[in-house]
């Protein structure tokens, strides 16, 4: 019964992929960001640059110095503009890691002594990279990027209590164990 | 009433099917693909030949019709083998990279289903249903994986495909997912599901047909947006740099979160 389910699902899967692509357009030579190599570090050369933006839009000294010395709407306004620019640096990252993949697979897809394991991971860390920036923004919508830190740095702190609890018997353990001199 | 209804239906889709393959391979010797498409020509011009021996072989010796319809259903299935490798060639062909790419998972596919089928002989379960419908299904099931795999290194890889070579491709993928839906269903429920698997499965060819007759209408080649590598060894250095680049901006989207 299992092994027909997966077969009548594979045969599912197979119709619905090909008649999508049926109806959808072929991807234009435009819609190919075939940059120069050149170009495309220039990009990422600017990621440093953004580290100070990274810290000013996520850091809480700002919301610090406003939240006991301005009225509830404007502290609420100011959330609201935080998470903005929270979500549009994350789109920016999201560009420019899409824009680097984009050129490698231009490339890549084109070369003889192209290696399938090498590609398989750059295609993992695409991957991860992309759940990364899911996990970012579904905790960018739920908190907002100021408590986001606290957020995290409260889950730090509870997973290095529990690697405490858990290494506390372990060092028992091996202290017990070692012989005595 | 409704038999003879039924039996003019099965007819008239009977009759199609041979109309429509005439007439796609009319337009491809008259726009020129004919030549271009060889293992797909000759796909569509064995059918043809087939289904029209089929025709004769019912009205005039029916009681060879059966034998000689699965021995038929076999041979089609080994051209569409052929058929299925033609679709690679063409869309794969010009890009190396991919195309390696695309033998490397074919092999690791193709392993892993051998080892499940081996798995499943080894407890008996495969050796004690060898008809010729599973036979067929479990081919037709190899095809089907070998598509959906060519589909998603298209799509990762943003190639373009060109009109004719998406109407092949989407056209005998359907007709392939639908034969192996039909033909599970067939061989899981045996004879009960024979009245409509003898509906369902000229249906789905015509549809096939008349997504080729669509598609394959006029000859538009691959319009190939190549961007070959100057320089052939560095690829290693390409693949290095972009994992760079994608570890450099999660990097960042931990710097975000670092108190």
């Amino acid at each position: 019964m299992t092994g027909m389910l997966i077969l009548i699902a594979l045969g599912i899967l197979l119709i619905v992929v090909l008649a999508r692509m049926l109806w959808h357009s072929e991807p234009k030579a435009k819609d190919l960001p075939f940059d120069s190599s050149r170009e495309a570090i220039a990009r990422f050369a600017s990621f440093e640059e953004a580290d100070q933006v990274v810290e000013r839009i996520f850091g809480d000294e700002d919301w610090n110095f406003l939240r006991h010395r301005v009225p509830n709407q404007i502290r609420r306004s100011f959330l609201k503009q935080r998470r903005e620019m929270a979500f549009c640096w994350l789109t920016l990252i999201r560009i420019r890691a899409k824009s680097a993949m984009h050129h490698h697979l231009a490339y890549a897809r084109s070369f003889q002594s192209l290696e399938p394991m090498l590609e398989g991971k750059v295609a993992i860390n695409y991957l991860a990279f992309q759940l990364s920036c899911a996990l970012l923004a579904g905790l960018l919508w739920l908190r907002g990027p100021v408590a986001l830190r606290g957020t995290v740095a409260r889950a730090y702190e509870l997973c290095e209590r529990l690697r405490a609890l858990t290494e506390v018997p372990w060092a028992q353990r091996t202290s017990s164990a070692r012989p005595r001199s | 009433m409704m038999g003879q209804f039924m039996n003019f239906y099965a007819l008239l889709l009977w009759l199609l099917g041979p109309l429509l393959e005439a007439l796609i391979l009319a337009r491809g010797i008259q726009t020129g693909w004919f030549t271009k498409y060889r293992a797909f020509s000759a796909y569509v011009g064995c059918v043809l030949i087939q289904d029209v021996l089929f025709m004769g072989v019912y009205f005039l010796r029916f009681n060879d019709y059966g034998w000689i319809y699965w021995w038929g259903e076999l041979f089609s299935v080994a051209l569409g083998v052929g058929v299925t490798w033609g679709i690679f060639g063409l869309i794969l062909g010009p890009y190396p990279g991919a195309n390696r790419m695309a033998r490397n998972v074919l092999t690791v596919v193709i392993v892993m289903t051998f080892s499940a089928n081996l798995a499943d002989a080894w407890r008996g379960q495969l050796l004690s249903s060898g008809t010729v419908i599973e036979l067929e299904r479990n081919l037709r099931v190899m095809q089907a994986v070998s598509l959906l795999v060519l589909a998603a290194l298209a799509a990762y890889y943003k190639i373009p495909i060109g009109r004719n070579a998406k109407g092949m491709f989407a056209g005998y993928g359907i007709f392939i997912g639908t034969s192996v839906i039909t033909l599970t269903l067939r061989s899981s429920l045996g004879e009960s599901f024979q009245r409509a698997w003898v509906s369902a499965q000229p249906l789905c060819y015509i549809l096939t047909l008349l997504i080729w007759s669509a598609f394959l209408w006029k000859y538009e080649p691959v319009t190939a947006v190549d961007v070959r590598p100057r320089i052939e060894k560095n690829y290693r250095l390409l693949a290095l740099i972009t994992r760079k680049r994608v570890l450099q901006a999660r990097a960042f989207l931990g710097k975000a979160t670092r108190s």
